[in-house]
């Protein structure tokens, strides 16, 4: 039942009400300023800092940072887009759920850095990203390792690995335990079937030096290509070098910096390495181990579930009939997994589709979602790299600052 | 004991407008599913930080949510039709309203309200200038000229 009153009052909301030069009578908490400020993207955030002191502090503190970092990982990940043209590289980030967000996308633009290496972006690990620099050292070409935060702007040319060799492998990590960044680099003796990683290096990040410093490693391995962090580990594929010709998962404790290599029943290590639910995930198709073609017909995902059994659980899954409009010529790349298990594949970095787009594919439907994402400004020869999971770190100094 | 749905509370905001909801929808707010468990809901229950106005509006909120409520976790078409409307619901708002709306969610402990209405101001101001959510926010500028230069220096890419 209503009262009169209630009727009074709802009344008196029709009358538009004129707010003093666009501004807000009511004056809030810095508690609930904390709840609006940490749903703004990173770019936003930044610009707040102008506002004033007390804005400038509480976005600055480890408080706020948390929380966005929380936010970004629990409610909005994104995905991030690095793209290189002309020597450097610019970054743009978009929502990553399809069905809250009506197609296309709009990817905004964060920000670019000096980039010259052919190939060669990590996937961000916790919101930052590694990328290989050319840098002029006494008259020479030499290249560096750059740390870089698309969402603040930091950056940090990392010291060169301290090696007469030419073949290094580099790897970043981060422990969520001890809150630390880490980079493991490898190094490798002799070229052809005979390589074997040597030379294990680690550097830590945030700790005011930046310096390597060697770690002993009792597993001969080789690594074989790049690798993802998963809440601690790092793993890569790599040649055992204990049994010559087999095939492993090489894992990495970014905390105990102990090394472990996991066997597969099958040996086979070709694949696109995933976070699936938290657990690391292997995908391939019948086609390729990392796309999908016309000519697809299903795919594999091999699921580590026990690490200390090597104990995997492999799924495979019939594709739909696969259309032209969905699948181009040149392929479909497995990028990822996201939260709700979708499997999201880009076209191949080299080849970028006009306009972008990307593919979600649904394991239970069995079904695709074709999304178009707009907003990368992008040309002919020009690369794009697609990752799927990404969050905001707007930590301003941290690992950046240096003694 | 009389189900949640026919049990009756009244709701009264600070400028003595008074409210008749269900049970279900009183709940809706943390701190007043607190009063209930306490048994200290008799009569009607006095809110002293909300006005009728803003008071009616989080009501209508609550019983769309109640009545509305997706079916489970995977009920993602449940959930877009409620997103649409909430989405919708905002926009009769100014800022004004919103903040005030911001303010009794976080005191009466409504989650899902809160964070919409924070939404919206977030998705507000994304764009906007350091001097315009200055006015927006009545934030007084306490940097010098040189401070505020320096720290625009170091967030350059955010203003290009």
């Amino acid at each position: 039942m209503r009262t009169r009153r209630q009727r009074i009052s709802e009344d008196r909301q029709s009358i538009s009400r004129i707010v003093n030069g666009g501004g807000s009578s009511v004056l809030l908490p810095i508690d609930l300023i904390i709840e609006i400020l940490s749903r703004l993207p990173a770019k936003s955030i930044a610009r707040c800092r102008c506002v004033s002191k007390l804005w400038g502090s509480i976005i600055r503190s480890q408080v706020f940072t948390e929380l966005v970092l929380t936010r970004s990982a629990t409610t909005q990940p994104h995905l991030l887009f690095a793209c290189e043209k002309n020597g450097e590289v610019f970054f743009y980030s978009s929502p990553q759920n399809p069905y809250e967000k009506s197609s296309p996308i709009t990817a905004n633009y964060h920000m670019k850095f000096p980039f010259d290496d052919d190939d060669f972006v990590l996937r961000p690990v916790h919101g930052l990203i590694c990328l290989k620099q050319i840098r002029i050292f006494k008259g020479r070409n030499t290249t560096a390792l750059m740390i870089c935060n698309p969402s603040t702007g930091q950056s940090l040319t990392l010291p060169r690995v301290k090696t007469r060799r030419v073949d290094v492998m580099s790897f970043l990590g981060y422990d969520p335990v001890g809150k630390q960044f880490k980079l493991l680099s490898m190094t490798s003796s002799i070229s052809g079937s005979n390589r074997v990683s040597a030379e294990h290096q680690i550097l830590t990040l945030g700790n005011g030096k930046l310096s390597w410093r060697k770690i002993e490693c009792s597993t001969p391995h080789y690594p074989l290509s790049r690798g993802i962090c998963i809440n601690g580990v790092l793993y890569y594929p790599a040649e055992d070098k204990c049994i010559e010709g087999k095939f492993r998962i090489a894992c990495f404790d970014i905390r105990s910096e102990k090394f472990k290599l996991i066997k597969r029943v099958d040996e086979v290590v070709r694949g696109k390495l995933v976070n699936y639910k938290g657990k690391l995930a292997t995908l391939r198709t019948d086609t390729s181990p990392f796309s999908i073609c016309r000519r697809s017909r299903s795919f594999e995902l091999c699921v580590l579930e026990d690490a200390e059994k090597h104990e995997w659980s492999t799924h495979t899954y019939v594709l739909p009939p696969l259309s032209t409009d969905l699948v181009s010529s040149s392929g479909m790349f497995f990028q990822g997994v996201t939260r709700r298990g979708e499997i999201v594949l880009s076209p191949p970095s080299y080849y970028p589709s006009d306009p972008f787009y990307l593919l979600y594919y649904n394991l239970e439907r069995n079904t695709f979602v074709k999304v178009e994402i707009q907003g990368i400004h992008m040309h002919v020869r020009h690369k794009v790299y697609t990752f799927v999971d990404h969050v905001e770190n707007v930590k301003l100094g941290g690992v950046f600052e240096t003694s | 004991m009389a189900s949640s749905s026919t049990n009756k509370f009244v709701l009264k905001s600070n400028d003595d407008v008074s409210f008749e909801v269900t049970e279900a929808v009183a709940r809706e707010f943390q701190v007043i599913a607190h009063i209930i468990d306490d048994d200290c809901a008799k009569k009607a229950i006095p809110l002293s930080n909300v006005t009728g106005e803003i008071l009616s509006k989080m009501i209508e909120y609550g019983k769309k949510h109640i009545e509305e409520a997706p079916v489970d976790e995977e009920d993602e078409e449940g959930k877009k039709k409620l997103q649409i409307w909430d989405e919708e619901f905002m926009k009769q708002f100014n800022m004004e309203i919103v903040f005030q709306l911001i303010l009794a969610s976080n005191y009466l402990n409504n989650k899902g309200l809160l964070d919409l209405t924070c939404c919206t101001v977030a998705d507000h101001i994304k764009d906007m200038t350091p001097d315009e959510v200055r006015t927006l926010f009545n934030v007084k500028n306490d940097y010098t000229t040189e401070e505020e230069e320096e720290i625009r220096k170091e967030n350059s890419w955010a203003f290009e």
